[in-house]
């Protein structure tokens, strides 16, 4: 796995490039709370290049969105392809995180939430 | 051979040694050949242009000496010639005064002229210059005799050239060969002759030349005799020798050969003539002649290299050589690199000394540290700190690279040791926690049912295989009263032991809510409402953010009746008997324990009889193969269509079999866990429409 980041006003997008499984999950969960504890509170998840998603992949997120609800904070997931968004679907991740199908809806998305 | 440090490092030193020593003998030796060579070159030559500059000398002052003899012998005979003319006036001088008649004055005059002897028997003689007959001459067979056509044995009329030459000049000399008195032999004689004009006479007497030779020869001879003692006083080299031959091949001056010709004249090895050889080498007088020559010590053999420089002196027809011995030229270079040989020697074997002493001081805390290193081995380590401490003794006591090498030696000790020790504990840790996840897999496997009493409205097979000793799947069924039977399949988010753990807590839950509102509601068991109940007791203090998905149903047996509730699992798949296969995911909400007041939707199904549920956890489908590839919904999907519905355990055990077989050799890395519950309600019951709705 591999996370690119780049900034956008006052929030930060993470391309995800890989797998975030059991193993992977530790480093994706790193460079995300790196982020939020650094003042990042608008975080777009880019699943463009995301193959795949663990439930250990998905604790992050919770963990994350979690982390962000008493900073006003919001994350959003955008470009997942057709099996990750099975997966989040699965577990009804939109009714926590929002899902957009591109980057610049999910920021338009964030901005209209924030 | 060169198994130790010291063999190698001693053979390395006595090579270079050796080579070096080797090396500078040969160019000292070749650089002192050569400088030996000039300079006896350089000698040789000296001494023979002196040599040939004396010979030159000699020759000169004999030359000189010659020449004034001959000019003294010639005054001579003039004079005594003026004598007799004397004489002969005095008589004509009477006879003119008449005191005596002419012919009494010639008569007296020839008389006295006759017995007048001097030198070695020299005479005079008269001839007549008109008649060229002999008027006086002490041999009486020419006495008186014509002498007009007397030849000398080479053929020269004496007398008339005599006649011409006092014809011309009144007086001179004449050279010819003539008999001596009393000798048989023929000389080269001078004569000196005048013509005494008042009587016509000419008045002659001889000297023979080789009175002057002999003289030249005696002091040639002389001069020979000066050379052969300066000869033999001068030596070349230690034995090499001054010579001198002639042009006809005589030896003159040789210090083995007595004089004379050449005993041994030709070269012994090429054969060819020795001295025309160096006759010709004269012609070059710098270049040396090399050839092979007996030595004055060894006369009779003829094996020794020398060379020699000739000279040719010519008026003299001589040729001086100057011979040395090749072997005494090379000896001082020999004799040096004797020297240098034993002067090497003595080094080599001090520095052989010194570097055995220096490589076993440097081998020697190297074999105690290899001595330490082996007892520690031998030892297994437990006498480690006493080889520490003698190790650091040794690194205190060697400041060089062993000091430094027994220095980390022991600390590389004390750190295996160390580590031994945390080894071991960590060994007996692990062993510990390794007895203990073994417990807790029993324990985990303790809490999920194994069987149900045996009812013929179903058949119900489940199994859960954790990647490790413990994990987050579980399953359960239970019957929640007589007529009702629930069936659920859940996954904790991660594995291991938090997993197992969360799970443990989960599966609780979930059964004894369920039982809880069986026991406290009248209308049935809603399992929508389990997991909403279930969530709430769970997202309470769950600061790790674990969560678990679960899918539960309660079955209402002589129905077929089933409610369905979903927190975030894979949907299970209903399979028909008519082979169909239908996944139910109508439903969709957030896994147990993420979203305080979460609700979840309920669906319900009719099953029919031989209608199979298939509850599955992720762990099936994301099975993976050494390519990267998942088992997938897909294959899941098409080998439950290909199920023949006869039993749950065959159904589950065809799945995992599939399983094992796509992940091959992989590693199975999540838990897997099935449930397969058969529906088979007496047949004889009409069967109903068994499309779900949603009722809540």
């Amino acid at each position: 796995m591999r996370v690119v980041v780049s900034k956008f006003e006052s929030g930060a997008v993470l391309n995800v490039d890989g797998r975030i499984d059991a193993v992977t999950a530790p480093q994706f969960r790193d460079q995300l709370m790196t982020l939020i504890d650094s003042g990042y509170t608008r975080i777009i998840i880019d699943c463009a290049l995301l193959a795949y998603i663990s439930s250990a992949g998905l604790r992050v997120l919770y963990e994350a969105a979690n982390k962000l609800e008493p900073h006003q904070g919001r994350m959003a997931i955008c470009r997942a392809n057709a099996d990750v968004r099975r997966v989040l679907e699965m577990v009804d991740i939109a009714s926590e995180i929002p899902i957009f199908a591109t980057q610049e809806e999910a920021i338009q998305g964030l901005r209209y939430l924030g | 051979m060169f198994t130790s440090f010291k063999s190698k490092l001693l053979t390395l030193i006595v090579g270079i040694l050796l080579t070096a020593s080797v090396a500078f003998m040969i160019m000292t030796s070749r650089a002192v050949e050569r400088e030996t060579l000039k300079a006896a070159e350089k000698t040789t030559q000296d001494e023979l242009n002196l040599v040939m500059l004396a010979i030159a000398n000699e020759y000169q002052s004999l030359s000189y000496h010659r020449e004034y003899a001959l000019s003294r012998y010639k005054e001579q005979v003039k004079n005594l010639v003026a004598v007799v003319m004397y004489r002969l006036e005095a008589r004509r001088e009477l006879a003119l005064r008449g005191l005596i008649t002419e012919k009494e004055a010639k008569q007296t005059a020839l008389d006295s002229l006759k017995p007048i002897r001097y030198g070695h028997n020299d005479y005079f003689f008269a001839v007549d210059y008109q008649t060229l007959r002999s008027i006086s001459h002490p041999d009486p067979a020419i006495m008186g005799t014509d002498m007009t056509n007397f030849q000398d044995i080479k053929g020269k009329y004496v007398v008339r050239e005599q006649q011409r030459v006092v014809r011309e000049h009144g007086e001179g000399y004449v050279s010819h060969w003539h008999i001596r008195l009393g000798e048989a032999q023929p000389r080269e004689k001078l004569t000196y002759v005048r013509l005494f004009k008042p009587w016509g006479w000419i008045v002659g007497t001889g000297i023979y030349i080789d009175d002057i030779e002999s003289e030249t020869q005696r002091k040639l001879q002389h001069i020979l005799e000066q050379l052969r003692q300066d000869f033999a006083r001068i030596t070349i080299g230690e034995s090499g020798y001054l010579f001198l031959f002639d042009g006809s091949g005589r030896l003159l001056i040789h210090p083995s050969v007595a004089a004379g010709y050449a005993t041994r004249s030709s070269e012994p090895v090429t054969g060819s003539g020795q001295l025309q050889a160096m006759m010709n080498a004269a012609k070059t007088p710098d270049v040396p002649y090399r050839y092979t020559w007996n030595h004055p010590r060894d006369p009779h053999n003829y094996r020794y290299a020398k060379q020699a420089y000739v000279r040719y002196f010519q008026p003299l027809d001589w040729y001086v050589g100057a011979s040395v011995y090749l072997d005494e030229l090379r000896a001082p270079a020999r004799a040096i690199v004797k020297q240098q040989a034993f002067l090497t020697t003595i080094v080599f074997l001090l520095a052989l000394a010194l570097s055995w002493l220096l490589v076993s001081r440097m081998a020697k805390p190297l074999n105690r540290l290899a001595a330490y290193t082996q007892q520690l081995a031998e030892r297994d380590f437990s006498n480690s700190e006493a080889v520490a401490s003698a190790l650091d003794l040794l690194a205190a006591s060697c400041r060089d690279e062993v000091g430094r090498l027994a220095r980390i030696f022991a600390s590389m000790i004390r750190a295996l040791q160390d580590y031994i020790g945390k080894l071991t504990e960590t060994t007996a840790a692990r062993e510990r926690i390794e007895s203990e996840l073994r417990v807790a897999h029993d324990i985990q496997m303790g809490m999920l049912p194994k069987v149900l009493a045996e009812r013929p409205e179903f058949d119900i097979y489940a199994t859960v295989q954790p990647a490790r000793e413990v994990g987050g799947d579980f399953y359960d069924f239970f019957f929640v009263d007589e007529n009702h039977i629930c069936l659920a399949v859940g996954d904790v988010s991660g594995k291991g032991v938090p997993a197992s753990l969360f799970m443990a807590v989960s599966k609780t839950l979930v059964r004894l809510t369920t039982t809880l509102i069986r026991a406290f509601t009248a209308e049935g068991t809603p399992p929508d409402e389990v997991l909403r109940r279930v969530n709430a007791e769970l997202v309470r203090e769950n600061d790790q953010c674990m969560f678990v998905t679960i899918f539960l149903s309660i079955l209402q047996l002589d129905t077929g009746e089933a409610q369905y509730a979903n927190a975030g699992h894979n949907p299970p798949f209903l399979m028909s008997t008519d082979g169909t296969v239908r996944a139910l995911d109508e439903l969709r909400a957030p896994p147990v324990g993420v979203k305080a007041n979460a609700s979840y939707g309920k669906r319900v199904l009719r099953l029919l009889p031989g209608d199979m549920l298939f509850l599955y956890t992720d762990g099936i489908t994301e099975a993976e193969n050494s390519a990267g590839m998942f088992f997938s919904e897909d294959r899941l999907r098409q080998c439950l269509a290909s199920d023949d519905r006869r039993s749950s355990r065959l159904c589950a055990q065809r799945v995992l079999d599939e399983v094992a077989t796509f992940r091959d050799r992989c590693p199975q890395n999540d838990d897997m866990t099935l449930l397969v519950f058969q529906y088979r309600r007496n047949a004889s019951r009409r069967p109903e429409p068994r499309t779900g709705e949603t009722v809540a």
